[in-house]
């Protein structure tokens, strides 16, 4: 079955509003990955439940191939789902969503492929799998178990479908610039030149004493804020700080030690941000407790 | 007797991860066992099938209920207990505090008395309670390595639990895991989601197979083999099924199918071992050989689900596998394009770990201690120049795409591109050999010079790590100290003239530590506690295997050979009299110092004379046999000396008030001490 690229994020957005999800948009901080959306990141703490569905750009500087690689991007879209507590049959449910792409798993392969998800700038883990279809990696499926450092309970589970990935197997193409975006254009004739750029910027251009200092300048408001107790704009500065540190290893700047340092360092502010967050929610009572199946 | 009916659990999972079922299974089958033994409910063999979305057990020949059993109580005697015949209170009082009625008393006589006995008769509990117990006590005996919760956060276990079917004939047996509770409802595989209900445990098998799953393992094994086997008769080639991966693959899917599936033929200009991993390691294809032994341009896949499936499959597979070919064969190329010269360049600029230096560093330090075990002549000469080329070469592959697309490769990598670069066979072969043995288990490297490269690589990450504080704690070993460890003992195993300084010494020199006593020590310890550790896992006894080294492991084959002589010797009849004869000297000899020269003539006494002139013979024969390894043949001969040491000490008084009589007696019995406990610490050995 051919699906454009767009077609698959409408028909996703379709299938999770149905079940129940509030669809959110993109955040508009660079961030390595859809979990690191304050949506995803502040909701899944805390007893209160929630269920959300977004699209999200995800920037790599070290995977970025200058738009050479067919299969590598400085910067993918996820689709994600969210949804606190899990819901005991969410594996069927999200097969039911690749089936509303047109998957037919009488003829496909499915398989669940254990998958152990670790965000260490994020103090989080979780443990799931890969999902495989035909064994192309299509969706990683996450049981949060910690969150900002902090021991989760209900459990949010995270669907990120890989949407290049995805609609590659719709189209059965694996050449990430030959997705047919809408039917005209393709995803090469969109994105080619930004992976071109961003590469270059973040392998060769970019400026690493101009990145140290940013990465200490943002540090240092994040802390300014959390003092003042605005949590939210303390985690913008976080996502700054980490998509910093992205660039700083993409050029190479930083040794294994100093790495783990830089890491310790953006956790520490992703940790106080969570702190943060469940100090204001349990202050205001946990708004959210008492609705749930209403929520999304 | 009544009927029997069969019993069945099944935990329905959501899909569990491969690696995690064998230990599940064999945890289930030890602790059903263990409960119903318990319990005392007769039942056949039960059985134990897992797929990656059930862990089920199967009880076949189950009554209703255990068996009955009847538990004797001694109470007073009886004639406390009856007077003329009829029961006393002390009777009463006895049956009561038991739970029976007088008439369940009875008197026994035993040597001394007659006492009252109280039958307590318990009939058996009923099969569906013992049952449900023994469900939950085995399921919940389940170690997994990791385990998760999920949806409230209550429960924990591999993967969620999604469903519990238990069964006794037709009736439910109650059962609650991780807040679920059991039914007759089970579920169809992936490629055929249906609802199943179990009407009875002997349909059960029926009922889940007839969905298109297959519980047992070894069946799924033995249809993906053959099915392989099939699909490659018509192309005339042969599959390769590595029984590892056969064993993963045969927990990722409940119903195989194979698919065969071809990759483009100019992909089989890139060397084997890349196409192999690209198939196996991620994506667990299996290759395919041509007649002549060669890689074929096919792959099988075992699809979850039936054969109609495969030729929708097919080519998503072949996309995925294609796509990381045609990775592999652009980082050939690139990779191919640069010299030796090239990456040992570029070793400078990789970090190898903080305050051991870059990868040139390292580089450089294995090529110190080479030349310095050259010139020490430990070389053999043949292999010197070819070992002094492989650890020039060694780190050189590191840099390469291809190692940094696929970690596991390193080393075999380096033997590939050191071919393309026109090194000598030799060389190339080592280079591969490199990491041999992979993780201190496994086989060692076949070739010599690669033996001495893999030894070196091992002893400078080993002294290494100690010079950086990377040793870890409890069973961890996150920098692979122990691993190293391992693998110079089991290299060192196989070299017969070594000696363990010989290869540290020229370690620490090019650490610039050659003078720090208190590393060496350190290194010298933990190499000997691995080898402790691996005689013990042989078999060996703790107090044997400490004995021996107590006398160091300078050598490691010879070390082997002492423990296990020791051993054996230790069986033979004659031990005691060696073991008699050495305490004795020893006990006493502690107090003195060994002769330096012996000389029978002057000990005043015949039995003195004896001894001495019995160890002159013992020592001639230490001379022989000990450098041949020959520990057998002098635990023996030492046996023999019992005789005279027993004569000596009972007839002769050593502690005498002339001291140079006295030291001379002494000097002799510890000259014996340490003759005999040259190749072991006896005193190891419990008293």
């Amino acid at each position: 079955m051919h699906l454009t690229f767009q077609d698959a994020i409408l028909k996703l957005n379709e299938f999770w509003r149905d079940h129940g999800c509030l669809l959110e948009q993109p955040y508009d901080v660079e961030k390595g990955a859809g979990t690191m959306h304050p949506t995803t990141f502040f909701r899944s703490l805390g007893p209160e439940p929630w269920a959300v569905a977004y699209t999200e750009p995800s920037r790599r500087p070290v995977d970025g191939r200058y738009g050479e690689n067919p299969v590598r991007l400085y910067r993918h879209w996820q689709y994600q789902v969210i949804i606190k507590p899990s819901p005991e049959d969410i594996q069927e449910i999200y097969l039911d969503s690749l089936a509303a792409l047109g998957i037919d798993f009488s003829r496909h392969d499915v398989r669940f492929v254990e998958d152990n998800w670790e965000a260490p700038t994020l103090g989080a883990w979780g443990l799931g799998w890969e999902v495989w279809i035909d064994a192309m990696e299509v969706t990683q499926f996450t049981f949060f178990q910690q969150m900002g450092g902090m021991e989760l309970s209900p459990i949010a589970v995270e669907l990120t479908y890989g949407l290049e990935r995805l609609t590659g197997f719709l189209q059965g193409t694996s050449n990430v610039f030959d997705l047919d975006w809408n039917g005209r254009v393709n995803y090469g004739e969109v994105f080619r030149r930004a992976e071109f750029e961003h590469s270059k910027y973040s392998f060769e251009v970019a400026d690493v004493d101009f990145l140290f200092h940013c990465f200490s300048a943002y540090e240092g408001e994040a802390q300014r804020c959390l003092a003042e107790e605005l949590v939210l704009p303390a985690y913008d500065l976080t996502l700054k700080c980490s998509h910093v540190f992205n660039l700083l290893d993409s050029r190479g700047a930083l040794s294994v030690t100093e790495r783990t340092g830089y890491m310790g360092r953006v956790r520490n502010l992703a940790r106080q941000c969570a702190r943060g967050y469940m100090d204001q929610r349990e202050r205001d009572g946990f708004p959210l407790l008492h609705r749930c199946g209403e929520v999304g | 007797m009544e009927t029997t009916r069969d019993a069945v659990l099944e935990i329905g999972t959501a899909e569990l991860p491969a690696s995690y079922i064998p230990g599940a299974v064999d945890d289930l089958r030890s602790a059903i066992h263990e409960e119903l033994e318990a319990a005392g409910l007769p039942h056949r063999d039960p059985t134990v099938w897992a797929t990656p979305r059930r862990l089920v057990v199967y009880i076949p020949g189950v009554p209703p209920r255990g068996e009955e059993t009847v538990e004797e109580v001694r109470g007073p005697s009886e004639s406390v207990a009856f007077q003329d015949g009829q029961p006393t209170r002390a009777a009463e009082g006895f049956a009561r505090s038991q739970g029976v009625t007088v008439e369940d008393l009875v008197v026994r006589q035993d040597e001394k008395a007659a006492y009252v006995y109280a039958l307590k008769r318990d009939p058996g509990g009923v099969a569906t309670e013992i049952l449900a117990d023994a469900f939950s006590a085995a399921a919940n005996s389940i170690n997994f390595p990791r385990t998760m919760r999920w949806g409230t956060g209550e429960h924990a276990f591999a993967r969620p639990v999604r469903w519990l079917a238990a069964l006794w004939g037709d009736q439910v047996v109650p059962v609650e895991l991780a807040g679920i509770r059991s039914g007759r409802r089970s579920l169809g595989p992936r490629y055929r989601p249906a609802d199943i209900e179990v009407a009875s445990a002997e349909q059960y098998t029926a009922a889940v197979e007839g969905t298109g799953v297959v519980l047992d393992p070894e069946v799924r094994s033995r249809m993906i083999v053959d099915a392989c086997g099939r699909l490659t008769d018509g192309i005339g080639g042969t599959p390769v099924i590595a029984p590892e991966l056969l064993r993963e693959v045969s927990f990722l899917v409940e119903y195989p199918s194979v698919l065969l599936g071809s990759i483009p033929e100019d992909f089989l200009e890139v060397p084997r071992i890349v196409i192999e991993t690209a198939m196996t390691s991620h994506l667990r294809f299996f290759p395919v050989e041509d007649e002549s032994g060669g890689l074929a341009p096919y792959f099988l896949s075992v699809i979850n689900g039936t054969e109609d499936m495969v030729p929708h499959v097919r080519p998503g597979n072949e996309l995925v596998l294609n796509s990381r070919l045609a990775d592999a064969r652009f980082f050939w190329e690139e990779d191919k394009r640069r010299t030796p010269e090239d990456c040992a360049r570029e070793l400078g600029s990789v970090v190898f770990h903080e305050g051991l230096g870059s990868l040139a560093d390292r580089t450089d330090r294995m090529f110190k201690m080479a030349t310095a075990m050259v010139e020490a002549g430990l070389v053999p000469s043949e292999d010197a120049d070819q070992l002094l080329r492989a650890v020039t070469l060694a780190k050189a592959d590191l840099v390469t795409l291809m190692v940094s697309e696929f970690p596991d490769l390193q080393g075999r990598m380096g033997g590939e591109y050191a071919r393309v670069w026109g090194e000598p066979e030799s060389v190339c072969r080592a280079l591969a050999e490199q990491y041999l043995p992979p993780g201190g288990a496994g086989e060692l490297p076949e070739t010599s010079v690669g033996m001495w490269l893999s030894l070196i690589d091992k002893v400078d990450h080993l002294v290494g790590g100690f010079r950086a504080s990377l040793v870890g704690t409890g069973s961890e070993d996150p920098y692979g100290m122990r691993r190293a460890a391992t693998a110079i003992a089991r290299i060192l195993g196989t070299l017969e003239e070594v000696k363990l300084h010989d290869v540290l010494t020229p370690a620490l020199d090019a650490h610039g530590a050659g003078e720090d006593a208190g590393l060496r020590e350190t290194i010298l310890d933990f190499l000997t506690r691995r080898l402790a550790r691996m005689m013990t896992d042989e078999g060996y006894a703790p107090e044997v295997v400490s004995g021996v080294l107590a006398r160091g492991p300078e050598r490691v084959p010879d070390a082997w050979e002492r423990v296990r002589q020791v051993s054996e010797f230790l069986n033979r009849p004659e031990a005691e009299d060696m073991l008699v004869a050495w305490r004795r000297c020893h006990n006493l000899g502690a107090g003195g110092e060994a002769l330096e020269t012996l000389d029978s003539e002057e000990f005043p006494s015949r039995e003195g004379r004896e001894l001495a002139a019995a160890l002159e013979s013992l020592e001639s024969n230490a001379s022989d046999s000990l450098p041949r390894g020959d520990y057998l043949g002098f635990f023996s001969a030492a046996a023999s000396i019992r005789g005279p040491v027993d004569a000596f000490l009972d007839a002769v008084m050593v502690m005498v008030p002339d001291e140079e009589l006295k030291a001379l007696r002494l000097g002799l019995l510890a000259r014996i001490d340490e003759l005999i406990s040259a190749p072991m610490d006896w005193g190891e050995l419990p008293g």
